[in-house]
């Protein structure tokens, strides 16, 4: 089996399979345009912007999803309704982290373009939203309200057009 | 396996797109609230396509997307509200029953991408009115209503500057109006204004308001005084941060003088701008303006005095600036400020109304005014303990409109005792309204509780 050397910020050293490896887009791309040579021994990807605890669980759910089918094409669920409960037990699991963790695991899917985990990170946001009033929302993500009351009469005006049906 | 993430990362370091992503798995109820989060959350809602589509896609033509209409007066009732989720329902609706509408509100939003309106479908409009942003784009702003269109009953309208060139174009007989609202958001077309203001012989009712980065105004202009024939009753400026105008203001409010009843603007008065109000301002009801210059005020001439003045309003009401106010005008018993001030002095008992904008129940001292009947919060920010000690005395109190920061803490218990109340309006917030009616009957007339929209 295959295997490459992948480097996190904090320059710890990572070898996993190569397979599993190919899970982010972004390596794909680097072995392919930046011509580093798979079958060598030293060869060393650096990762500079993920560090050593978010690789480690990258790795970790790459290497359980390494043998997933390869979603559809992007235009086909431009139409899809989008689910958020569709969450496997695992990757629920996966998920039980802090908030902070889970904003990390976002910024390296994005980076490394992991689209499985980047949409399961993001669902998992999603789900800290859902049926929650606007303060709730504010305390779970500690954000501060920045509107006054007149904005804030306002946006709710604009929003009591959607409650009658 | 529990990770504890070392530099603390909060959703609003996140790229914008990767918070759109989080959002378009949510559907528009839990959008809404996200709307109201913060100014951040709103603006990814509001300005994301991605998002957007999720709205049409449960709303086919929701709020965001589009025009969302009010239609009152039809086949006789008084108040028929419509809301239409399809234009093309829409646009039927608006066929078939044009002749009967009398008012139409519509809301825009910067996504808003419908270059037509049925204005020749409303022969009898009365009431027209133009919420939110227009569009940004130039040209769809002049294509924006089909052409030709007689509106000659038209006595209310309510328009953003950067339209009424294609509705000016596009319509005739307007020149009945009795109010007239104009939002003025760029320095372009302001003559436009003052030409379309000078067709108006009816008007009553004007006002002129200026968006935050404007910067000048040409209204009231140098000519405007000498050429309108209409007699105002109510006339409001609200420059924000501009302050070359007074001169033409002055002059304005001189021509004017003898029919205003009520006069608002949001700019300090100088010394002869107090003089022509209160020496010439006859039948002045209602005055609000901005009064941080309290010397000013309080050293003017005791001779000018507005017998007539009902309610006045300025920034911060505090016990010198009370006495002053009453001292000069002695009949005031409405009061509408920003803040009150500890009030360490003086019984103010010819005040039975107030009305402020933010107020956490500390600032106020209620024995001050003992026979207020009406009491209006934009916000009230205080806690519950604070709003029982506001109101522990206020037992003459009949009308309340409140709006509450801290919404979860407070329960419809918080005004039982209130035993004069006859209204209340919580300015649409999610309290039990429903409830109220059936289980808030002092014996006195059941308690009206109207949810603002």
């Amino acid at each position: 089996m295959q295997t490459i050397k992948l480097q996190s910020s904090d320059n710890e050293i990572f070898e996993c399979d190569l397979a599993v490896a190919k899970c982010s887009a972004t390596i794909r791309t680097m072995l392919e345009d930046l011509g580093i040579d798979e079958n060598s021994e030293d060869e060393v990807v650096p990762l500079p912007n993920v560090n050593s605890a978010i690789l480690r669980k990258v790795i970790q759910f790459c290497t359980y999803h390494k043998d997933d089918p390869v979603p559809s094409s992007t235009d086909d669920d431009e139409n899809k309704e989008k689910r958020t409960d569709d969450i496997t037990s695992w990757d629920a699991d996966f998920l039980k982290v802090d908030q902070g963790t889970l904003f990390e695991l976002i910024l390296a899917a994005n980076y490394l373009d992991i689209r499985s985990l980047l949409d399961v990170t993001c669902k998992t946001v999603a789900n800290m939203i859902k049926g929650k009033t606007p303060d709730e929302i504010r305390k779970t993500f500690n954000i501060k309200n920045d509107f006054t009351p007149a904005e804030e009469e306002q946006v709710r005006k604009e929003n009591t057009w959607c409650e009658e049906k | 396996m529990q990770l504890k993430s070392y530099n603390n990362l909060k959703i609003q370091d996140l790229p914008s797109e990767v918070i759109i992503n989080c959002l378009s798995f949510l559907k528009v109820e839990d959008l809404q609230n996200c709307r109201l989060v913060s100014h951040q959350f709103n603006n990814f809602i509001v300005n994301s396509p991605q998002i957007m589509q999720n709205f049409k896609f449960n709303l086919q033509f929701g709020i965001i997307s589009t025009m969302a209409w009010i239609v009152n007066g039809l086949s006789g009732k008084d108040n028929v509200i419509k809301y239409y989720e399809d234009l093309h329902d829409l646009w039927r609706f608006v066929r078939d029953n044009g002749k009967s509408i009398r008012c139409v509100e519509v809301i825009l939003t910067k996504n808003d991408k419908f270059k037509w309106f049925f204005l020749k479908h409303l022969p009898n409009l009365e009431c027209l009115i133009f919420n939110g942003v227009p569009m940004e784009v130039p040209g769809a702003i002049t294509s924006f209503f089909t052409t030709s269109n007689d509106l000659s009953k038209l006595t209310t309208l309510k328009i953003n500057l950067s339209l009424l060139n294609s509705f000016m174009s596009s319509t005739k007989n307007v020149n009945k109006l009795e109010k007239l609202t104009v939002y003025i958001t760029s320095t372009d077309d302001q003559e436009l204004l003052t030409n379309f203001i000078k067709q108006q012989k009816n008007l009553k009712v004007l006002s002129i308001k200026c968006d935050r980065n404007l910067t000048s105004i040409n209204f009231p202009s140098s000519d405007i005084t000498s050429k309108v024939k209409f007699q105002l009753k109510q006339f409001k400026l609200y420059q924000q941060d501009i302050r070359n105008q007074s001169e033409h203001f002055l002059k304005f409010i001189e021509s004017q003088a003898g029919h205003l009843e009520s006069l608002s603007f949001d700019f300090n008065p100088d010394e002869q701008l107090y003089k022509v109000i209160m020496t010439k301002c006859r039948n002045l009801k209602n005055l609000e303006f901005q009064s941080d210059d309290e010397e000013l005020f309080i050293n003017l001439n005791p001779n000018w005095t507005l017998p007539s003045l009902r309610a006045i309003a300025c920034a911060a009401v505090n016990s010198r600036r009370l006495d002053s106010i009453t001292a000069r005008f002695p009949n005031v018993n409405k009061l509408i400020c920003r803040t009150i001030e500890n009030i360490d002095k003086g019984t103010y008992d010819k005040i039975t109304d107030i009305k402020a904008v933010y107020m956490d129940g500390t600032q106020i001292d209620v024995l001050a005014y003992p026979n207020l009947k009406s009491l209006c919060l934009e916000t009230f920010t205080g806690s519950v303990e604070n709003w029982m000690k506001l109101t522990e005395n206020l037992e003459n109190l009949s009308i309340l409109i409140v709006k509450f920061r801290n919404e979860t803490d407070f329960d419809l218990k918080h005004l039982d005792h209130m035993r004069k109340l006859k209204s209340v309006n919580f300015k649409g917030q999610q309290l039990d309204c429903a409830n109220l009616r059936k289980s808030y009957c002092y014996g006195e007339p059941i308690i009206k509780i109207r949810k603002l929209l």
